[in-house]
């Protein structure tokens, strides 16, 4: 009985986190922040309802729920920490004021959005200036 | 009782989930978002693994969503990857 209630607010937490993640993924304004959405609200969410799955089954799935919890948690921080580099470096669209970006300097940028060039606005040599004269330090880094 | 019985529901609601990430999956004005809404696709794919696991009783559900998850993450890996190498190399 008491297991019972454990895993039912176990599962409605999980269902509850879930739907947050998968709301932010839909309704907010740019890359970074669905991401930041969808990597800590959903493994928190699906780590919840395996638990609660692994608490309700009858039978014995504990050992493959502990599996699944330990390689989201281990897994979805990493997945999220590449695409959110992925997604400064390639240049996508973010509201941030140009002095409060944080990571200027410190990782190249292209100057714009990975499918507006390859669509083919503006012209490629362009695009080269732009993300050379915005990252001094990498030109010194390049081979005579 | 009270978990099983409720199951089926959650999974309505789970269903929920995974079509708003799939229409920010289809009109994403990005890469990146489209990356992340596959992302979170398959954190929603392995809860609803196990969630067909309470309702329909056969365990190997489980497993699937054990295998899910290891996919989802080779795919969001190569993604980024392929989204970095090619948005920084020109």
């Amino acid at each position: 009985m008491i297991a019972d209630i454990i895993a039912t607010v176990l599962l409605l937490g999980g269902l509850f986190f879930l739907l947050m993640a998968a709301i932010g993924v839909f309704r907010l304004g740019d890359p970074f922040l669905r991401l930041h959405a969808s990597t800590k609200a959903g493994t928190l969410g699906a780590g919840l309802l395996v638990a609660g799955v692994a608490v309700a089954f009858p039978g014995n799935v504990t050992g493959t729920a502990i599996a699944i919890i330990v390689f989201l948690l281990a897994t979805l921080p990493v997945a999220g920490h590449l695409l959110g580099r992925a997604t400064y470096v390639s240049g996508a669209d973010f509201h941030v004021d140009e002095d409060r970006d944080a990571l200027k300097g410190v990782l190249p940028r292209a100057s714009k959005s990975l499918e507006l060039r390859l669509l083919g606005k503006g012209s490629q040599e362009q695009t080269v200036l732009n993300a050379i004269e915005a990252h001094p330090a990498d030109k010194e880094k390049e081979p005579r | 009782m009270i978990a099983e019985s409720i199951s089926i529901y959650l999974l309505v609601g789970l269903m929920l989930g995974i079509i708003l990430t799939g229409v920010r999956l289809i009109i994403g004005p990005g890469f990146a978002d489209r990356f992340v809404a596959l992302d979170m696709m398959t954190a929603l794919a392995v809860a609803a693994a196990a969630l067909t696991t309470l309702i329909t009783g056969r365990q190997e559900f489980i497993d699937i969503g054990l295998g899910l998850a290891v996919t989802g993450f080779v795919a969001t890996v190569a993604l980024a990857v392929f989204l970095e190498k090619k948005g920084n190399e020109q």
